[in-house]
């Protein structure tokens, strides 16, 4: 492998910090201290690790309701997402979205978003803007489920991003289930990519779980989009390990096909690789997670200790004020 | 209280609909949720529920009947009750207003202000001005529909408290006349107030000497009036032009002096004639006014007594009364109004003295009178009553 | 002062806004070379070229998404749908997505988006394109909804709307393109949440939006033959409402009449009957509320139908006409 250690350890660290946070939400969830629901990116930290550390700052991503990998990756506040998830005043929302609407604009994510599939007409606004408006070399990456690959605003939010050649990475999770239903039952074809054909675009099915491949891949997306390319779909094939939601009793699967899964998940793959390679030691191994369990524990404590919003904020925020038109 | 079972409105389009079959008969008795009755529509076969329990009470549309959507079918109630007798057959659903709308559903009908015994209806406006000026809705009638009270109802009714006890007199006939001569009277003329004050010493004195003089007179004291309806008398013989009629085209002046010498009854006025006053003696004229006023308050007094006067005396001197502005009998040109009689310090002789005096009031009706010759005349009675011995006779 | 048709007047003001910031575009279908579905966009194709005036698949859920997307990268997009029938294919990306971004995003987001929609029956275009959903829109937190009803207020509103920095979307009935009136020369606005009285009197407010205004005015003039005054309001922003103005009418009247074209059920007219129900103009009603709407059925095709089911000045004079027996 020819990437420096350097962004190697980024990529590993990237995926801890991820599986680090979502652990301990859903202990938190199941201790009752996060209310409504959380959706856990348990196992699918290559593919938001391997694409998003690639990133600019001024790139946009569009994310889920599972969108708490994508948020961590893209450099994302611990302590602001832990809050927001707490529905603290400190957090992202000021405690008015939650889990799935957590965003952060300086960092060009675009928000989690409660709709599937409605991330990518909005991806494709904001290629407009970056083509028509700004006129930038800045790009987009959309990331969906194999689930809003069915849905109509996929085909549409495609179908116009090849037309208009626009700086996108669309990127299928395709993680096998979607809710509760086996994408094996709701989706005709295997590969997801092979729809990408039906816009002309490039549509590539990958291992998802293999964070190197899921780099290269999305290098050359990446290049691809901000030279003008267009568009691409990646199809990042992976595994949901946990339930669709944090208490999900899982029924429509057996435990043992779960089981077998773990053996696959993308941190102890790429940890073995990386101790081979000596990139990593145990000790060096033990020492980042301790750090990314300390930071998540910090940022536990800040939403415990943060207060709630005061009731009146129900009613702001609902529009900007109009100034009196001049600008 | 007993319920009305209607043809049913089952569709939007529906108009009217087919009594097929009555599956309650008159006496039956109906418990809720059962079906009564059994209806064809344009559309379908449908089985009528009733929403009550009691006993079938009347069926007024027969099987094999289509009526319209709304038409009373029957009655329910309690066993033995009376059916209600309605005016007319009629839907329960008013037509629009307008016969250029289109079916309700467009157009939308003025719905029926549903009964509420004991509630008032009124729009908010109403109730609010009602409440602004205490007035209470029970005692309003409303033009609205239904009823309802409007604000423009409240309007009429500027009552801040309830009338104070009272009782209402009849207006009698007499009561009506009056009102209607002297208003027109009133109205028609020009009515002017010439006002004089009489020193009546002379006179009284004069009075006093018949009273003792006349020894069959005595106990019949001659007053003042007699006095004055002779002074008017012959004040009206050097001044004709008060003696007169104003009858609009012409005045007419009368030859003889027939003086109106009002007198007060229970119920009202009336005024009758001493016939040639002037030529009456002072002790005819006494005589002459207290045998019709004898007569007025008998009610024995023919009208014939009442008419062709020339000149009206009204006298109030029997109260405190001082100058005043009586109204003009029509169609005379003038009146003569009497007060009473006061005594205040006058000069006499150019003395300060205790003076009786007198107030007259002349009113004279300046379509027919101008103010100089009314003046003089009020002024001739005024000097005749101050020398009152060349009243005798 | 100069006569415009609405559809001019439209043109008008998107060609100001395009000049005046280059972060305005237009999304659309048909927007581009034809002109627009009502020749709204004409000429601007030719002027301000495919980047800014962009022609469009039949895509809705990504018009209205793609509006809302450029929109939280700092452009201030236009996007038409040609009919408001086919808000239903954009609902999720405006009602889930551009109402509520700002708020769920705890304020920390802007959608200066504007969508155009033609609306309205009349022209034997049947139940699938003559709709009028401004109702549903107006339930919606977080939208601002506009509807004028002649051309200066269509040209004022749209660049009221394209300098406002929320999701604000303009209903144009499209009876109205063709129509002309008077439209003042020079640099205007018509503020948002700012209602117009169309026709000042004393007897009986109306409260009318879109065609309806029209059909109002002159209900109004056969109503003053009978010494009937009648006041025509016009809201021209359904939300934010003018809700002073429309109280401070029927306090002056005691007398409200609604009228528009939308079916009466859950429609605008319930929202200004309650409002003025919830009032201090409520102890002024004199006559009960009446409101002139379509009948609760589809748009029929035939003329016949359509004529019946579209609210005319009849009716709106038998409404009238009812407040004052």
């Amino acid at each position: 492998m020819n990437l420096e250690r350097a962004v190697l350890l980024r990529l590993y660290e990237t995926m801890v910090r991820i599986r680090t946070f979502e652990q301990r939400a859903e202990q938190l969830f199941l201790d009752k201290k996060i209310p409504g629901f959380i959706h856990l990116y348990v196992g699918e930290e290559a593919i938001a690790a391997g694409l998003i550390t690639q990133l600019r700052d001024d790139d946009y991503l569009t994310s889920t309701h599972r969108g708490h990998g994508h948020m961590l990756a893209k450099g994302g506040d611990s302590k602001w997402m832990m809050a927001e998830l707490f529905g603290k005043a400190a957090g992202y929302c000021k405690g008015k979205g939650g889990s799935m609407h957590i965003m952060d604009f300086s960092l060009g994510v675009l928000g989690a978003n409660g709709e599937v599939a409605a991330g990518i007409p909005i991806a494709a606004g904001a290629g407009m803007a970056i083509r028509m408006i700004k006129k930038s070399d800045q790009v987009v990456a959309c990331f969906f489920g194999d689930g809003a690959s069915n849905r109509g605003a996929f085909h549409e939010g495609l179908n116009w991003a090849a037309v208009y050649r626009l700086p996108i990475i669309f990127v299928v999770e395709h993680n096998a289930y979607a809710s509760t239903m086996p994408t094996t039952e709701s989706t005709p074809v295997k590969d997801i990519a092979i729809r990408a054909q039906g816009y002309a675009m490039e549509g590539v099915s990958i291992d998802g779980n293999d964070v190197l491949q899921v780099y290269q891949t999305a290098q050359a997306a990446i290049q691809k989009a901000r030279g003008g390319g267009g568009p691409t779909l990646i199809e990042a094939k992976t595994y949901r390990l946990k339930g669709h939601y944090v208490g999900d009793p899982q029924k429509y699967r057996d435990p043992q096909e779960v089981e077998t899964h773990w053996r696959d998940e993308p941190i102890g793959r790429f940890e073995r690789l990386l101790l081979d390679e000596q990139i990593l030691s145990h000790e060096t191994r033990r020492a980042i997670w301790e750090r990314y369990e300390a930071e998540i524990e910090a940022a536990v404590r800040f939403a415990e200790e943060g207060a709630y919003p005061q009731p009146s904020e129900a009613l702001t925020d609902l529009f900007v004020v109009d100034t009196g038109y001049d600008y | 209280m007993a319920s009305e079972i209607i043809m049913p409105q089952m569709g939007l389009t529906m108009e009217t609909g087919t009594v097929l079959q009555w599956l309650k008969q008159v006496g039956d008795p109906v418990r809720r949720d059962e079906a009564v009755l059994e209806i064809e529509t344009d559309k379908t076969t449908v089985e009528v529920t009733i929403d009550v329990d009691g006993v079938m009470l009347a069926i007024v549309v027969p099987a094999g009947t289509e009526v319209s959507v709304g038409t009373r079918l029957a009655w329910v109630g309690q066993a033995g009750e009376a059916v209600p007798r309605a005016p007319e057959d009629t839907a329960p659903m008013p037509p629009p207003r307008t016969a250029t709308l289109a079916p309700d559903l467009i157009a939308g009908a003025i719905p029926t202000p549903v009964e509420a015994p004991g509630r008032v209806r009124a729009t908010p406006a109403a109730r609010a001005k009602a409440r602004a000026i205490g007035v209470d809705l029970a005692d309003l009638a409303g033009t609205g529909p239904g009823g309802r009270i409007q604000a423009r109802d409240i309007g009429a009714a500027r009552v801040s408290r309830p009338i104070s006890p009272h009782r209402d007199l009849p207006i009698s006939g007499m009561r009506r006349v009056i009102a209607e001569r002297l208003s027109r009277a009133f109205h028609d003329s020009v009515p002017v107030l010439l006002t004089t004050e009489v020193a009546v010493d002379r006179a009284r004195d004069l009075l006093g000497r018949i009273a003792t003089d006349s020894p069959e007179r005595a106990g019949r004291k001659i007053g003042y009036l007699p006095l004055i309806v002779k002074a008017a008398a012959m004040a009206l013989r050097a001044h004709p032009r008060l003696n007169a009629h104003w009858l609009g085209d012409t005045i007419r002046l009368f030859d003889e002096i027939d003086i109106g010498v009002a007198v007060s009854l229970e119920g009202g006025l009336v005024v009758p004639v001493l016939r040639r006053a002037d030529r009456l003696a002072l002790a005819e004229i006494a005589a002459g006014i207290t045998a019709l006023a004898d007569k007025a308050r008998q009610g024995s007094l023919p009208s014939v007594e009442m008419e062709g006067g020339t000149f009206t005396i009204s006298n109030l001197g029997g109260y405190r009364v001082g100058f005043f502005m009586p109204v003009i009998n029509p169609p005379q040109v003038a009146i003569l109004g009497v007060g009473r009689v006061v005594s205040r310090p006058g000069i006499l002789d150019g003395q300060i003295r205790a003076v009786s005096v007198l107030p007259l009031s002349l009113v004279f009706d300046h379509r027919a009178v101008d103010g100089t010759p009314a003046a003089a005349f009020l002024d001739a009675i005024g000097a005749a009553l101050g020398e009152p011995e060349q009243l005798l006779g | 002062m100069r006569e415009l048709t609405t559809s001019q007047a439209i043109n008008e003001a998107l060609v100001e806004e395009l000049e005046r910031d280059p972060r305005v575009f237009l999304i659309g279908e048909d927007i581009g070379l034809h002109g627009g579905a009502f020749a709204v966009t004409k000429g601007l194709f030719q002027r301000f070229g495919p980047k800014r005036i962009r022609n469009t698949p039949i895509s809705e859920a990504v018009i209205a998404g793609s509006a809302v997307g450029a929109a939280l990268v700092g452009a201030r997009p236009v996007a038409e749908l040609m009919y408001i029938d086919f808000l239903t294919l954009a609902m999720d990306q405006i009602v889930n997505q551009g109402a509520k971004v700002k708020y769920m995003f705890g304020g920390k987001a802007r959608v200066p988006v504007v969508v155009r929609m033609p609306f309205g029956a009349g022209r034997a275009n049947a139940a699938q394109h003559s709709q009028s959903l401004e109702a549903w829109l107006c339930h919606v937190p977080g939208l601002k909804v506009v509807m004028p009803s002649t051309p200066a207020d269509a040209k004022g509103l749209l660049k009221s709307a394209i300098r406002d920095d929320n999701m604000v979307l303009v209903l144009e009935n499209k009876h109205l393109y063709f129509q002309k009136g008077p439209v003042p020369e020079g640099e205007y606005l018509v503020p948002l949440g700012v209602a117009d009285i169309k026709r000042p009197g004393k007897d009986i407010t109306v409260v009318a939006t879109g065609r309806l205004v029209g059909v109002a005015l002159s209900a109004a003039e056969t109503l003053s033959k009978d010494g009937i005054d009648v006041e025509v309001l016009d809201p021209r922003t359904l939300y934010p409402l003018d809700t002073k103005a429309i109280i401070a009418s029927v306090k002056k009247t005691g007398r409200l009449v609604t009228a528009h074209e939308a079916v009466k059920r859950f429609g605008f007219g319930a929202e200004i009957a309650a409002m003025i129900a919830e009032s201090e103009a409520f102890d002024y009603l004199d006559a009960p509320i009446q409101r002139v709407a379509a009948p609760e059925v589809p748009v029929p095709f035939s003329k016949s139908l359509e004529d019946l089911f579209l609210p005319d000045a009849p009716k709106v004079i038998a409404a009238c006409r009812r407040t004052l027996v």
